[in-house]
């Protein structure tokens, strides 16, 4: 038989999801990828992986997972969550292990993931990676087009993700330490093209107010019956004062420090994980610097 | 933001704004103006002939051109550089499109808004229909969902605002209206937009290589056809390739 991952349930909402697909925006094709790409790379380095290599994105609750393969070894990065390792569907508890490691699992174990903690995202990298073939050179699932990924849509029971490898290597597994991947309480945020539509009072009050994520299933043309008045969401980005280009990509400490513009340091100590520009450079080599060989 | 005054040497006026830290939007007007339009097919054609490196993306939209780009290859005052030379003598008719001539059903089986359109605007369902196919559409721009072209200019006495109250859904192939646009939506999607018949016409693949049928610039009329023609055509869409495929035409493999 050949290698794969067995889905027992899916979890909430499970895809397949690499570093996105950049450069058909013209076409109305979106980028996609992975919400949390610095989780995704942390996963995919632990597993020994590129770090653009495609992992299964879990949102809040976990799926399960039965190892069709002589041996597997998977990686878990991004959110808090109770990870089981069982030794078979008959088995009620088993080994616990940690997010932000690696673990080489066995043919008929099961991985059973709990509901997730501390962000809405786990990332699940197999070493070697799934057998899944790209579209416009990306494995990320685009659940609306219904492409990508895996069939073009979210696991479901019963589905065998293929592997590139049967088995793996026994050697000592990773774990990452020191990278906080929960959710940032504060946002950076960048001025936007319209900018100039808000008044500095209404900019002000958008930088003086906290912030409570709703529930939407949907962004778009989602009626919203009970959501304030227009003028309460119009507090959208701070003005630094100018907006010469000179400033672009400069940390706010430069700005008032008239510093040279340096487009990597933004990126470096940009810790907005969920917008797209961060996507590709945020923390550059930092996930590997951090790998650590676990002893246990 | 970065603004130029309209040059006698012809430098066009424009404004350079930043979109995040890896896109530059350039503005070159207000509005809904297909001479803006025709500004920003320009730049976007100009700007893609230098293939320059650190160029991630062109995406141009109504009155402006989106620039993605990788400030670790190109710094921002490279591609700014780049642009106010690309600025200079540009003018409108450098890029041209292809014209279409799109097969749109009316019928008011798949026209969920038609009646509803007519009675906003004081017109018979009919009159709609002529007003709607009775003039050639601009593409100003691709976005939303893969393949979907915004179309302008709606005759005035259609131009409507949204729906209060959007729907949670519309089929695939929806033609719809709203403001002076209308649109083919090609994936079954969420809507707001005043939906008065649907096309059987396949907007994009991604094999054998990626494709939209409809490019900003082109020109569309629509040929109203029948229920029936509509059927038939749907079925033989249905037929060809499937749109959608891996980059490997091999499919998975073992």
């Amino acid at each position: 038989m050949n290698a794969a991952l067995r889905v027992l349930s899916p979890g909430l909402v499970t895809t397949l999801q690499d570093l996105g697909r950049p450069g058909y925006a013209r076409l109305g094709i979106p980028g996609g990828g992975a919400l949390d790409p610095v989780a995704l790379r942390a996963a995919n380095a632990l597993a020994g992986n590129p770090q653009d290599a495609g992992a299964l994105e879990v949102t809040y609750a976990g799926p399960a997972l039965a190892i069709d393969a002589q041996s597997a070894r998977l990686a878990f990065a991004g959110a808090d969550a109770a990870i089981e390792i069982l030794s078979g569907m008959d088995a009620t508890c088993g080994r616990t292990v940690e997010t932000m490691r690696s673990v080489r699992v066995q043919r008929g174990q099961i991985v059973r993931i709990g509901p997730l903690i501390r962000s809405a995202l786990l990332y699940i990298a197999v070493e070697g990676g799934f057998e899944v073939e790209p579209v416009l050179g990306s494995v990320s699932t685009y659940l609306r087009g219904g492409f990508g990924g895996w069939q073009g849509r979210a696991l479901v029971a019963g589905d065998r993700l293929p592997l590139r490898l049967d088995s793996v290597r026994e050697h000592e597994e990773q774990r990452l330490e020191g990278l906080d991947l929960a959710v940032p309480t504060r946002l950076r945020v960048i001025d936007g093209p319209q900018i100039d539509y808000f008044s500095s009072e209404e900019i002000a009050a958008f930088f003086s107010s906290e912030y409570t994520v709703c529930a939407a299933d949907r962004r778009n043309a989602t009626p919203r019956p009970h959501a304030p008045p227009l003028q309460e969401f119009r507090h959208c980005l701070r003005r630094h004062g100018s907006r010469l280009d000179p400033d672009i990509g400069k940390r706010p400490a430069d700005r008032a420090a008239g510093g040279p513009a340096d487009n990597r340091r933004l990126s470096e100590d940009c810790d907005c994980r969920f917008s797209g520009p961060a996507r590709a450079r945020s923390h550059p080599d930092r996930v590997q610097d951090r790998l650590r060989t676990d002893h246990h | 933001m970065l603004m130029s005054e309209a040059h006698p040497s012809g430098l066009p006026c424009y404004r350079v704004l930043p979109a995040g830290d890896t896109a530059l939007t350039i503005e070159l007007g207000e509005g809904i103006d297909r001479r803006i339009s025709a500004l920003v097919l320009a730049l976007t054609r100009r700007l893609n002939e230098r293939l320059l490196r650190g160029v991630v993306e062109t995406l141009p939209t109504l009155r402006s051109l989106t620039v993605y780009y990788d400030p670790l290859v190109l710094p921002a005052k490279s591609l700014l550089a780049h642009i106010e030379e690309l600025m200079y003598g540009l003018k409108m008719g450098e890029q041209t499109g292809h014209s279409w001539v799109l097969p749109v059903c009316y019928d008011p089986s798949l026209a969920l808004d038609l009646e509803d359109v007519a009675a906003r605007s004081g017109l018979a369902p009919g009159q709609v229909i002529e007003r709607h196919s009775g003039i050639t559409y601009h593409v100003y721009m691709l976005g939303f969902l893969p393949g979907q072209a915004y179309m302008g200019d709606v005759p005035a006495e259609l131009a409507l605002q949204r729906r209060e109250i959007p729907r949670q859904r519309i089929p695939p192939g929806s033609l719809a209206i709203a403001t002076t646009m209308t649109c083919i939506f090609p994936l079954e999607t969420p809507c707001g937009w005043h939906v008065i018949g649907r096309s059987p016409v396949a907007l994009w693949q991604t094999r054998p290589r990626p494709h939209a049928l409809l490019a900003p610039g082109d020109e569309v009329t629509f040929r109203p056809v029948s229920l029936r023609e509509y059927e038939s055509l749907l079925a033989r869409a249905a037929e060809s390739a499937p749109r959608v495929a891996s980059d490997s035409p091999a499919g998975a493999a073992a």
